[in-house]
């Protein structure tokens, strides 16, 4: 398969204006490459870097260094063929006329990506009822859901045919069912041997619905794995914390094979954290089995699970 | 052109829909009694047309600088301009087509003006040449695209560039000769009003209703035409650079 995006050593500095502090590293030489065909997600959390990237990758933002290229174009110097390649969609309400009907939307930006007329209406028909919305092809669409407005936005990215679909936090807001049906869309996109580059920071989303996953936090790509492993690093060091944790229980864990440390905090909480699979899942049968209901767990920031498997023992799981 | 086009469209469809646009119409009867009830209190019947023509270029200045400059703000708040600035077409073509659409529906002034004046007054305004009329209305609605584009395409850099907008407007209609002819304004100010397209403008609409004959006609229709067509072209080239800065900057994305 080749490359169909491509970044080196890319950097994007943000300087505020009238600031005196220096600039802010969005993002911190990223080296990525995602292949033709594929989804490929961008997991990360808020402020990691995510939107910048797809940004630079849209030619939106120009990097501050390093080079970035979709398709074989660079995103600096080759704006207009990147341009017709692409589509994107972003996240939320925004980013529609919501005075004007959906068919009014999709036919206006069909003939801002120079898709002729005949095909525009043939174009703009299908993408609306394969998105669920040609019953409400003429209604405005501020009469729409938030669900309706981002299968609208998703057709939007289609109108011009593009190669790659960048979507930025597609699903952000979004029901559970809407969510799902926005995730089978994507998935037909790909069927079509499209390639969809995804930002989310949610994991759920990246298993469901992406065939690699690369993870970005303060501006640096940690690693990009498949879906599976991601989910199984998180499962692995799922921590458990338990309040006023009796001393002989303590100990217990403090032995308890796949248990990396134990640590009981001046708030009265006790965090046991795992670092095998299904430990804690065990730890939980010991503690409710001794009575104790003052019990919570949580899963690691992509940031906690990447250091303990790369501080520890390297990537082989 | 398909996508000038579309963008024409769209923003004809989105101004029939919005309360916002028709206000600003809303101000010519307002305006044109004020004028007549000058001109006929101190019995000038000579400058009746003066004070239609005045509301008239008045409120399509306003219309064009103000809803013509939402095209932007809007995108902006509503996160289209990075959509825009992600589509091969560029912004430097979408943005004077839909001023051009805001214009073009700012042509009704017109009617309301006369509509107003006769309803009020009773004046029937007798057009010497109709045609000179048109084509020069035509050519102020070039000209103030352009214009309103190179002033829309700076709020793309600034949030504040509603300032622009403001402390723009009241020199530009005064040097464009649309309160009183630039003849009568001081010597000084004459040679800068006529770089002005809105000065010629204004002059060959008050000569095409008022004057038997017209002198200079296709000479005074091409400056006219010259200097609209400038603005156009220094909008789309000025929208470009300012996309250009703002993929630099980031500004784009400032909310």
């Amino acid at each position: 398969m080749s490359a169909v995006v491509k970044t080196q050593a890319l950097r994007r500095e943000f300087r505020a204006r009238r600031s005196k502090s220096g600039p802010v590293v969005a993002l911190d030489g990223i080296d990525l490459t995602v292949e033709q065909g594929e989804i490929h997600g961008l997991l990360g959390p808020n402020g990691a870097g995510k939107t910048t990237l797809v940004k630079i990758l849209t030619t939106i933002l120009i990097p501050s260094d390093g080079t970035a290229t979709v398709l074989g174009f660079d995103v600096v110097d080759q704006v207009e063929e990147v341009r017709r390649r692409i589509g994107l969609v972003f996240g939320g309400d925004r980013g529609l006329y919501t005075r004007l009907t959906a068919r009014q939307n999709l036919d206006y930006w069909a003939a801002l990506y120079d898709v002729p007329a005949a095909t525009a209406r043939t174009r703009v028909g299908s993408l609306l009822e394969r998105v669920g919305l040609a019953e409400r092809a003429d209604d405005r669409v501020e009469e729409f859901s938030r669900g309706m407005r981002q299968r609208l936005h998703l057709a939007r990215g289609l109108v011009g045919d593009p190669e790659v679909l960048f979507l930025d936090e597609p699903t952000v807001g979004l029901d559970p069912m809407a969510s799902l049906r926005f995730r089978e869309l994507v998935g037909e996109i790909r069927a079509e041997g499209k390639t969809v580059f995804l930002t989310t920071h949610d994991m759920a989303e990246a298993e469901a619905v992406c065939d690699r996953v690369s993870l970005i936090d303060r501006g640096k790509l940690l690693t990009t794995e498949r879906p599976a492993v991601l989910g199984r690093w998180l499962n692995r060091f799922e921590w458990v914390e338990v309040h006023e944790l009796p001393a002989d229980l303590i100990a217990r864990f403090q032995s308890m094979p796949g248990v990396s440390s134990v640590e009981t905090r001046p708030d009265g909480w006790t965090r046991v954290q795992p670092d095998a699979d299904g430990v804690a899942h065990g730890v939980l049968e010991v503690v409710v089995g001794s009575g104790i209901t003052a019990v919570r767990t949580g899963s690691p920031s992509l940031e906690e699970v990447y250091l303990h498997v790369m501080g520890g023992r390297g990537m082989e799981l | 052109m398909r996508a000038a086009v579309a963008a024409f469209r769209m923003q004809l469809g989105l101004a029939f829909r919005t309360p916002n646009f028709w206000m600003a119409q809303l101000t010519t009867p307002a305006q044109t009694i004020l004028f007549l009830s000058v001109v006929n209190a101190f019995d000038r019947p000579d400058l009746i047309a003066y004070a239609i023509i005045a509301p008239t270029l008045i409120t399509m200045w306003n219309t064009g600088v103000w809803t013509g400059g939402s095209v932007v703000r809007d995108d902006r708040w509503q996160g289209r301009l990075e959509l825009h600035a992600a589509a091969p077409t560029s912004y430097g073509i979408v943005v004077p087509a839909r001023v051009a659409a805001v214009m073009t529906l700012a042509l009704t002034v017109i009617p309301i003006a006369l509509a107003t004046a006769w309803l009020t007054y009773g004046i029937e305004i007798d057009v010497q040449h109709p045609w000179l009329l048109v084509a020069t209305m035509v050519l102020i609605v070039v000209g103030t695209t352009g214009t309103a584009a190179i002033i829309t395409s700076m709020t793309i850099l600034s949030r504040a560039a509603n300032t622009l907008q403001s402390s723009a407007s009241y020199p530009f209609l005064l040097l464009g000769g649309v309160f009183v002819p630039l003849a009568l304004l001081p010597v000084w100010a004459r040679p800068l009003g006529r770089a002005v397209f809105l000065s010629w403008g204004s002059d060959l609409v008050r000569d095409g209703i008022t004057q038997p004959t017209v002198d200079g006609v296709p000479g005074r229709l091409m400056i006219l035409a010259g200097l609209g067509l400038a603005g156009f072209v220094v909008a789309h080239r000025l929208i470009r650079v300012i996309m250009r800065r703002v993929r630099v900057t980031g500004e784009i994305s400032i909310q």
